[in-house]
C-alpha cells in the first residue's frame, strides 16, 4: 500500500483492475485506493505479470503492507525463453535474404529443418508455390525514397507551408501507395433507385430523432444490403494473407469515417445480426467518438470490406482505392432528386450512385457486376411498409 | 584417350615436358636409377639421360638448394621429395629462398620449379610416411600449392606446374597413386589451370568442399545418401593456394549448407580459411552454420590398422555429416 498523502496511514482497495495472470506494464494501474483525503488508481512499479491478489476489494490496510505480488518482466522473459526452445523464429542469412527479395512474411512458412527451423528450401518451395500474378511489390524501398527525395526537391517560396508528415499519415500513405501499385483495380459504378428507402427513412425521420436524440441516415441501410450480398458473394468478401487469399467466413466492414485531421475504418461487426436501429446506434457512437477525437484504433485491421460514404461530402461519383489486403470496396454516393423514365412516363426520383472497386486478380467483372446488382436490388427494396 | 592411373598420368606428363623443353630435369632421391620408390619416374633416365634425371644425396635442403639454383640460373628443375614427412629438413630453403626470391629481387630474378610431394595417409605408413604437410605451405605468398585427386588433373596440372614462372608446391597423394584410374586425354595442350577449382557433382542439397584422396571419399559417401534422395554439390578445389574464391562462394550459393572435408588436421587446416573466406564474403548464402570434417588432433597417422582407418575419413562417417547438415 503506497502513502497517497502525507498522513495517510491507511488505504482501501476500491477496485482491482488487474487480474492475476494480466500482463502489466511499469506504472500501469493496477488498482484503485481510497483514502480519507484521495482516491487514487496505484501504479505497478515495474513491469511483469500480476501473480496473487494479497488484499481484496473493500479491506483496508496499513501504508507499507503487501497488497498484491507481481513477477518480475525479466524473469517472464527467461522463462519464455525456457518454453520456446524451438528454431521457429531463428532464421539462417540466407532464408532471410529470400525473405527480403520476396518481401515474404517467414511466419506463415513452415519449417522442416532441426526443431521447425524454417530452411532455405522451405522458402524456396513456397515460392514455387507462389501462384502466378501473387502479391509481391515491384518497388524497392530504396528506390521509393529515392522518387521522395526527388520530389522533395520543390523550391519553397514566401507563404509556402511545409507540412512534416507524423508516422500515422506516413504509414498511411505506404500502404496507398501499395494498394495502387500492387493492386489491379477495376471499377464499376451503378445508379440505384431510392425513392422508397428515402420516403421510408423521412416517415420515421422525426419520431427516430426524438426517440435516439440523432438523426436516421441511408448508411445503416446501405450497410445491411451489401453485408447481405456478400453472403451471395463470397469472393469479394476475402483477404490477401501472403500469397494466399483467405475466403473470410466472418462479414466485418471497414466503415471510412472522418473527422477534420485524420480518417478511421472501424470495423463493424455482426450487421448481418443487427437490425437498422442496432447499426444506426453503432454508427453514433463510433462518429461521436471520431468526432471528438476520443476514438481508439483498436483492430481496424481485422475488416474484410469497405464501405465509404462518400455522399457525405457531396461526391456523385468516386472512384475508391482497395483497402489492402481487402479485395473490395464500394461507395455511396450522394442522394441526388432527378427526372427519370418510369414506365414510360417523366418521374421525380431519388437516385444514388454506387461505385465499386475491385481486386481483378481474384474477382471477375460479372461476379462484381452481379453483386452490384443484388446491393441495387436490397436498397430498392425498401417502401413505406418496411420494417427497421 | 586412355584409361590411366594416377600415377601413369603423372609419369606420362613428366615424359612429355621433359621431351618438350631441354631445360626441364628431375632430381630427387632415388629418381633416377630406381625410377623413384613409387616408380613415378620410371624409365625416364634411361630415356634423357643422367644429367636430365639425377639421383641426389638423402638431403632435402639440398635437393631444394640445387633446385633453386638451377632455376634461377634458367632451367626447369622437377624436385622430388620422397614423402611429404621428409619435406622439414627443406623448409627454410622453400619458404625463406624458393618463394621470396622473385619478391626480394623485385622482379628480377625468379624461380620457375615444381616440388613434386607424395602425401597422405592410408597406405600403412605409420608416422613418417603419412602425414598431409599442406597446412605448413598454403599461407605462405609466393608459393602455389596444388592437389589434384584425379588423373587428368594430375596430368594437367602439373604441365601447367612445369610452365609456370614461379614455384609450384605439387602433392601427389599416395593412396591415388594406383587407386585411382580414369580416361585421361594426353599429348594435348589443353593444360587445367593453376587456381581453378572444379564442380565434380551438381547437386541441391548441400555443398561439399575438398580436395586429393578425401574427394573420392566424398564422392563414395554421396552415392551413399543419392539413395536416400540427398543430392551433393561436390567443388574439388584441385588448387590449395592461392583458393579458387569465386568457386567457393558459387558452390556455397548453390545451396546454402557447406561442408569442408579434407586428410589434414582439422586444426590449422585448410578448411578454417575457407569458413572465413565464406564468412566475410558468402555470409548471406548461408542456410546453416558450415562445418569442417578432417584429420583429428593427433601429433601423426598411427600405424595400427585399425587405427589409421580410424584416423582417416571415411564415407560413413562423412555421410552421416551430409545428412546432419542436410536436416540442419
Amino acid at each position: 500500500m503506497p502513502q497517497l498523502g502525507e498522513s495517510v496511514t491507511e488505504g482501501m482497495i476500491v477496485r482491482w483492475l488487474k487480474q492475476p495472470g494480466d500482463a502489466v506494464e511499469v506504472y500501469e494501474p493496477i488498482c484503485e485506493v481510497a483514502t480519507d483525503k484521495v482516491t487514487a488508481e496505484v501504479p505497478a512499479t515495474s513491469a511483469g505479470v500480476m501473480q496473487e491478489i494479497v488484499v481484496n476489494e473493500g479491506a483496508t490496510v496499513a501504508v507499507g503492507k503487501i497488497i498484491a505480488k507481481l513477477e518480475e518482466k525479466e524473469e517472464v522473459v527467461k522463462q519464455q525463453q525456457n518454453d520456446e526452445q524451438t528454431n521457429e523464429q531463428r532464421y539462417s542469412p540466407a532464408v532471410l535474404a529470400l525473405a527480403k527479395e520476396h518481401s515474404l512474411n517467414l511466419s506463415q512458412i513452415k519449417g522442416t529443418g532441426a526443431e521447425g527451423r524454417v530452411t532455405r528450401k522451405d522458402v524456396e518451395k513456397c515460392l514455387t508455390l507462389q501462384p502466378a500474378g501473387a502479391f509481391k511489390p515491384t518497388i524497392d524501398p530504396d528506390e521509393k525514397n529515392r522518387l521522395r527525395t526527388e520530389a522533395g526537391c520543390v523550391i519553397l517560396e514566401e507563404g509556402d507551408v511545409e507540412v512534416a508528415l507524423k508516422p500515422p499519415r506516413i504509414t498511411k500513405a505506404d500502404k496507398m501507395l501499395l494498394c495502387m501499385q500492387e493492386v489491379p483495380q477495376a471499377w464499376t459504378l451503378t445508379e440505384v433507385d431510392v425513392t422508397g428507402l428515402v420516403q421510408l427513412k423521412d416517415s420515421l425521420k422525426e419520431n427516430f430523432l426524438q426517440n435516439e436524440g440523432f438523426p436516421l441516415t441511408i448508411l445503416p441501410f446501405f450497410l445491411k444490403a451489401v453485408a447481405k450480398s456478400l453472403r451471395e458473394y463470397p469472393s469479394l468478401n476475402s483477404v490477401w494473407k501472403g500469397n494466399r487469399l483467405i475466403l473470410k467466413k466472418k462479414i466485418l466492414i471497414s466503415v471510412a469515417v472522418a473527422n477534420d485531421e485524420e480518417l478511421f475504418l472501424p470495423v463493424l461487426k455482426d450487421v448481418e445480426e443487427k437490425n437498422i436501429l442496432g447499426l444506426a446506434k453503432v454508427l453514433e457512437k463510433i462518429k461521436r467518438k471520431v468526432y471528438d477525437g476520443s476514438y481508439e484504433v483498436k483492430d481496424d485491421n481485422s475488416g474484410t470490406f469497405t464501405i465509404n460514404n462518400t455522399g457525405a461530402f457531396g461526391s456523385i461519383i468516386s472512384c475508391p482505392v482497395i483497402n489492402f489486403p481487402q479485395v473490395a470496396i464500394i461507395t455511396v454516393e450522394r442522394i441526388v432528386k432527378r427526372p427519370v423514365i418510369v414506365e414510360g412516363m417523366i418521374a421525380i426520383r431519388d437516385m444514388v450512385n454506387i461505385s465499386l472497386a475491385f481486386d481483378q486478380r481474384v474477382i471477375e467483372d460479372v461476379t462484381a457486376g452481379k453483386f452490384l446488382q443484388l446491393v441495387k436490388e436490397h436498397l430498392e427494396s425498401y417502401n413505406l411498409e418496411s420494417t427497421i | 584417350m586412355a584409361k590411366l592411373s594416377y600415377i601413369a598420368a603423372i609419369q606420362q606428363a613428366l615424359a612429355e615436358e621433359l621431351e618438350r623443353d631441354e631445360d626441364v630435369l628431375i632430381l630427387g632421391e632415388d629418381v633416377g636409377q630406381l625410377g623413384g620408390v613409387f616408380r613415378v619416374t620410371e624409365g625416364l633416365q634411361a630415356k634423357f639421360g643422367a644429367e636430365r634425371v639425377m639421383d641426389t644425396p638423402l638431403a632435402e635442403g639440398a635437393i631444394i638448394g640445387v633446385a633453386l639454383g638451377a632455376a634461377a640460373y634458367g632451367l626447369k628443375p622437377i624436385a622430388e621429395i620422397q614423402f611429404a614427412d621428409f619435406i622439414f629438413p627443406a623448409i627454410n630453403q622453400l619458404i625463406s629462398e624458393v618463394a621470396r626470391l622473385r619478391y626480394r629481387s623485385f622482379g628480377a630474378w625468379s624461380c620457375p620449379m615444381v616440388v613434386r610431394v607424395p602425401y597422405g595417409g592410408g597406405v600403412h605408413g605409420g608416422l613418417y610416411h603419412s602425414q598431409c604437410i599442406e597446412q605448413f605451405f598454403c599461407g605462405v605468398p609466393g608459393l602455389k600449392v596444388v592437389a589434384p585427386a584425379t588423373p587428368q588433373d594430375a596430368y594437367g596440372l602439373l604441365k601447367s606446374a612445369v610452365r609456370a614462372k614461379d614455384p609450384v608446391l605439387f602433392l601427389e597423394h599416395k593412396k591415388c597413386y594406383r587407386l585411382i584410374v580414369d580416361e585421361v586425354v594426353t599429348q594435348c595442350e589443353q593444360l587445367v589451370p593453376i587456381g581453378k577449382a572444379e564442380v565434380k557433382r551438381v547437386g541441391e542439397d548441400i555443398t561439399i568442399i575438398s580436395y586429393g584422396l578425401a574427394m573420392h571419399e566424398v564422392v563414395k559417401a554421396a552415392e551413399l545418401v543419392a539413395e536416400e534422395d540427398i543430392s551433393v554439390h561436390l567443388l574439388d578445389l584441385r588448387t590449395l593456394a592461392p583458393l579458387d574464391r569465386q568457386a567457393i562462394l558459387d558452390a556455397v550459393a548453390k545451396t546454402g549448407k557447406v561442408l569442408i572435408v579434407h586428410e589434414d588436421n582439422v586444426t590449422g587446416g585448410l578448411g578454417g580459411e575457407i569458413v572465413a573466406i565464406i564468412a566475410e564474403e558468402g555470409f548471406m548464402f548461408l542456410d546453416a552454420p558450415p562445418k569442417r570434417l578432417g584429420g583429428p588432433n593427433l601429433p601423426a597417422m598411427p600405424y595400427s590398422k585399425p587405427l589409421e582407418e580410424g584416423f582417416m575419413l571415411r564415407k560413413e562417417v562423412i555421410a552421416e555429416e551430409i545428412r546432419r547438415l542436410v536436416r540442419a
